[in-house]
């Protein structure tokens, strides 16, 4: 029923004679649009941090999960993050539960084998549960032998693992060359000189050690965990693909080297339009940068002269996750940033000509986001009307005055924002949402795909000290769909980079960009997807492969998951 | 029923005031807890006063305790409606809260009662434009220059809402202004070379984002008597140290040791404060009272890297070399990341003739921040020393910029390190560019040097 239904039969009561007495009924809740699942999916994870109140900084930011078909069977599992102990000998406040097993858990989707959406715990075959301080994972075929590899970055050495294709992984981080024992958090791939190798960037944090822990204090003295600014940054990290299996560390000769922060956050995608893919970083307390391919091996930082590294006032802020797309199918895009509370997203705004403008306030994101501490995040269409919602997930990095005395006072709910169309901006429907919008935890990671292949975009998060979440897409609006898979024959896979565009008569085209990075120290879902309303009529699909070759698909069927292949489809 | 009217209050009684909140976190600075409990216990003597209701409110949003003090700020601005203090705290930390619609109104409010309160209508105009009312807030601006043609905050804000109305022509006009006010406005300065790249100048953007880079964080000084009065309510140890650093910047480190001491009396604990006054006292030439504070300062907490890296740099400058070894390792050991403590590190064993090891340390301080321009000269200085002179000028050359007051002497090094090579044009030309750098800035003592090099290669 739309709301237009309601507005009528509302009428029609009123009309009824005086005399027939008749208990209305009360209005239902709007169904929910979407309703967590994790427990009864079989996604029993719980994160724990081994926070012992000595307030160590690695305990409040981490951890992320990826959304990765590991096995090539034609649905998401899922990869979560796990913390550990760091001050050995120490009881943890907040202990696990009972039966928790240690380290990184990946399981595995069975919904192709069984058609029911089920996950197994798959670690110990797979060989992927490494144990230390995990942070962030990036998912992507380094090796182009067609199966995705997970790089996991922790507070201490991260690693590569190598996906056998067998349902096994080897940890090759050594032989490959790209261990770093710093603190490393989100990372991304990226084929930046285009030779068809997953390239690797890794964001670095700061020279925070336990054995140097800081005491920091609130303004009121009460002993909180410290902003980075009382730490050192140190800088992110570049590594090219040899294509041997190994990498070489290019931060300095690239250039990359000569400007960083505090970096939490990084997306990769062409923010020029020159068609060179950019690295986009996040950095928390310092401004964000944006480094322009210079298509040499180089890259420029410009997040200023773009209008990327600051907020309209100047300032920065604490950036955390990213999200970037064309959220209202103008051809141009959207870059989100989350912040710490007391500060609110940061919206930038392509402003047709090559640059950025802060707009968060008129999107209507400002007000609505200020009280809150943002962390996973991305811009994904969960109605499937064609436009780009918002989800944000929540959770504060100090201690909130207003949630004191309460058993976490690190705890805030996450948000769902309604794209409302071109002008109008987002608006807030967390309450519309259902009782999964309605949990108040300590939200990190958030990733973004279609876990049951409905058509309809899920979402997994993840919590400090908490369970993870399966937020299932009820798929409420019966809109129209399409999800689209990337393959090549030989280099990028997957097609990581590449632009989808989808053409339909008097419709404006949607362009979506093929990627696993953004939100924060997570992965999401590789294949790109489409809403389409009510219209299901599609005259073309376009693709713009990263070597610079284009491709159009006609007769498109709509409501199905299709792989379109390099080379078969018409030359542009 | 008897009512208990405090002094000056209106005819309400405790009950049709929004509830007390409670003293949630105990956990405090002693001092500032002490100074909650007092402002608590005067709220609940007399529950009806609008001061004591009023100075609670200060404190808790002095220590950014936003929703409480809220709340006693309704409660006080409700038993004393005529004051503006209160009706003016109340929109200020609103506007902390973000709740910027509501601030409008309050700050409309509270300027009914002082319609002529510069910073209110200062801070009613940056709600409106906020909250996208953007005609109310560019009237207000512009009321507000007539008025103080000198604002340069006005100017600013004037400038900002021409802009998100599409007009950068003359928001660069406005903002142009306020820069030219206060050419230290960070703010101004960015918003103007924001404004100048939508204009399509590319050179005058570059130019204004370079003042920006050099002044971000400045904003002209705020004279706001009520917000200024809940300031000085902080007592923490947090503030008496931010006020002790802004001391020490200023050259006042008299100062500055009297604002950490008052630290380590709000806190005794607080080690940070005695972490800075091994420095300040070094640089006061107090040195026994620099060793003392370093001693009281492992004593709380044996495990700061900077700690360790002030007394080594402290021994250093007192030839303790041996001393100040040991300190550098110690920091370096908790804090492998610590780039000055390589760096400085890799000096001791220099200057002990170690210079591979020397080297390998100023790579660590390179691999921990690869723009550290120091480390990068002491690798090049040991290059040159060495005859090793390619290596040398490759190291000299990364340096030369950003240009800044350390690039005559970078220049200096590599010119010598040419001549030293035989290489007599280039060895003039960059001694020639470090004499031009040095005299821009006056740095007559570098100046006489390269002059007298340069000379000598001319002959």
């Amino acid at each position: 029923m739309t709301r237009r239904d309601l507005l009528l039969a509302s009428l029609a009561a009123c009309a009824w004679p005086r005399k027939t007495r008749v208990a209305l009924p009360r209005p239902a809740a709007p169904a929910p649009i979407f309703r967590e699942v994790a427990a009864e999916v079989g996604l029993n994870f719980h994160h724990f941090s081994g926070s012992t109140g000595s307030l160590l900084m690695p305990e409040i930011l981490g951890a992320g999960l990826a959304l990765i078909d590991y096995d090539n069977d034609g649905d998401l599992d899922v990869y979560l993050l796990q913390g550990t102990m760091l001050e050995k000998g120490k009881k943890p406040l907040a202990p696990p539960p009972p039966g928790w097993k240690p380290g990184n858990r990946l399981f595995r989707n069975m919904l192709s084998e069984t058609g029911k959406l089920q996950f197994v715990d798959v670690t110990e075959k797979a060989g992927v549960g490494h144990i230390g301080y995990a942070m962030g994972v990036a998912v992507g075929d380094y090796d182009n032998d067609g199966y995705q590899d997970i790089y996991v970055t922790n507070f201490g050495s991260n690693v590569l693992y190598h996906n056998n294709g067998d349902g096994t992984f080897t940890d090759v981080t050594k032989e490959a060359g790209v261990e770093d024992p710093r603190w490393s958090t989100s990372a991304a791939w990226v084929d930046y000189n285009g030779d068809g190798l997953l390239d690797l960037f890794v964001c670095e944090y700061v020279d925070f050690t336990v054995l140097g822990n800081k005491r920091c204090y609130a303004p009121s003295g009460e002993p909180d965990y410290c902003s980075p600014l009382a730490y050192h940054s140190i800088p992110s990290r570049l590594f090219r693909n040899l294509g041997n299996g190994k990498f070489v560390d290019v931060t300095e000769s690239s250039g990359i080297a000569s400007a960083y922060g505090p970096a939490l956050g990084v997306i990769c995608m062409d923010f020029n339009f020159d068609g060179l893919i950019d690295i986009y970083v996040a950095n928390d307390a310092a401004a964000n940068l944006l480094w322009l391919n210079q298509g040499n091996g180089t890259f420029k930082e410009a997040g200023l002269d773009l209008g990327l590294a600051l907020s309209a006032d100047g300032l920065p802020k604490a950036g955390m996750g990213l999200s970037a797309d064309d959220i209202d199918n103008d051809g141009h895009l959207e870059v989100l940033v989350t912040n710490l509370n007391r500060e609110g997203v940061t919206l930038f705004r392509s402003d047709k000509q090559g640059m950025y403008d802060d707009d968060t306030a008129q999107y209507r994101l400002a007000q609505p986001t200020f009280g809150y501490t943002g962390y996973g995040v991305g811009f994904f269409d969960y109605d499937n009307d064609g436009l780009m919602d918002l989800f944000i997930a929540n959770g504060a990095m100090t201690i909130i005055d207003s949630m004191h005395n309460t058993s976490n006072p690190y705890a805030q709910r996450n948000q769902l924002f309604h794209n409302e169309g071109e002008g109008k901006g987002f608006r807030e429907v967390t309450d519309e949402a259902g009782p999964a919008l309605q949990l108040i935890e300590v939200s990190r990671g958030a990733a973004f795909g279609d876990i049951d292949n409905d058509g309809n975009m899920d979402i997994v998060i993840t919590n400090e000290d908490a369970p993870a979440r399966v937020f299932l897409n009820q798929g409420g609006s019966k809109n129209h769909w399409l999800l689209v898979r990337l393959e090549t024959p030989k280099l990028n896979r997957f097609g990581m980079g590449a632009m989808v565009g989808l053409f339909r008569k008097g419709l404006p085209t949607m362009w979506r960009h093929a990627h696993t990075d953004g939100s924060m120290l997570s992965a999401s879902d590789i294949r790109v997807h489409f809403g389409l309303g009510n219209n299901p009529a599609i005259d073309a699909v376009v693709v713009h492969w990263l070597d610079g070759k284009k491709e159009k698909w006609e007769k498109v069927r709509t409501d199905q998951i299709i792989t379109l292949r390099q080379s078969t489809g018409s030359p542009l | 029923m008897v009512l208990v009217l405090a002094a000056g209050s209106s005819l309400l009684s405790a009950t049709e005031l929004p509830p007390l909140p409670q003293l949630k976190n105990t956990n405090l600075f002693p001092t500032v807890l002490k100074q909650l409990e007092e402002a608590y216990q005067q709220v609940n003597a007399h529950p009806l006063d609008p001061a004591a209701n009023g100075k609670l409110a200060m404190t808790l949003d002095t220590y950014e305790q936003y929703a409480s003090a809220e709340v006693c700020y309704i409660r006080a601005h409700q038993l004393d409606p005529k004051s503006f203090e209160w009706a003016y705290d109340l929109a200020y930390v609103l506007v902390k809260e973000g709740k910027y619609t509501e601030s409008v109104e309050a700050f409309r409010d509270a300027l009914k009662l002082r319609p002529d309160y510069l910073p209110a209508r200062m801070k009613l105009a940056d709600s409106l434009f906020i909250t996208r009312q953007m005609d109310a807030a560019g009237k207000l601006y512009q009321e507000i220059i007539q008025q103080y043609p000198d604002n340069a905050e006005a100017w600013y804000g004037l400038g900002r809402v021409q802009a998100a109305q599409g007009d950068y022509k003359t928001a660069a006009v406005s903002l142009a202004k306020a820069c030219e006010l206060v050419p230290q406005f960070g703010a101004a300065q960015f918003a103007l070379a924001t404004a100048y790249r939508k204009l399509g100048e590319p050179a005058r953007a570059a130019e204004h984002f370079k003042l920006y880079k050099e002044n971000a964080a400045i904003v002209p000084p705020e004279v706001d008597p009520v917000r200024t009065a809940v300031r000085q309510l902080d007592q923490s140890a947090v503030a008496d140290i931010r006020h002790g650093i802004a001391m020490a910047d200023a050259g006042n480190l008299e100062g500055a040791i009297h604002q950490h001491l008052k630290a380590i009396q709000a806190d005794p604990k607080v080690v940070q404060a005695y972490i800075n006054l091994i420095q300040l006292y070094a640089r006061n030439g107090e040195i026994d009272k620099a060793i003392q504070a370093y001693h009281e300062a492992v004593a709380l907490d044996p495990n700061r890297a900077d700690c360790y890296y002030n007394y080594g740099v402290l021994m250093f400058q007192m030839r303790k070399y041996p001393e100040a070894e040991q300190a550098m390792k110690k920091a370096i050991e908790i804090n492998p990341s610590f780039p000055e403590a390589h760096d400085n590190l890799g000096y001791l064993f220099a200057i002990q003739g170690h210079f591979d090891e020397a080297i390998s340390e100023y790579r660590k301080a390179l691999g921990a921040r690869p723009n550290f321009r120091l480390a990068r000269f002491h690798i090049g200085q040991i290059y040159a020393n060495q005859g090793k002179y390619d290596e040398a000028i490759q190291e000299f050359k990364k340096i030369l910029t950003p240009t800044d007051a350390r690039t005559p002497g970078y220049l200096y090094a590599l010119g010598a390190t040419y001549a030293r090579a035989g290489e007599r044009q280039n060895a003039l030309i960059y001694m020639r560019k470090a004499r031009d750098e040095a005299a821009a800035r006056k740095q007559t003592q570098l100046l006489s040097s390269i002059n007298q090099d340069i000379a000598n290669l001319e002959r």
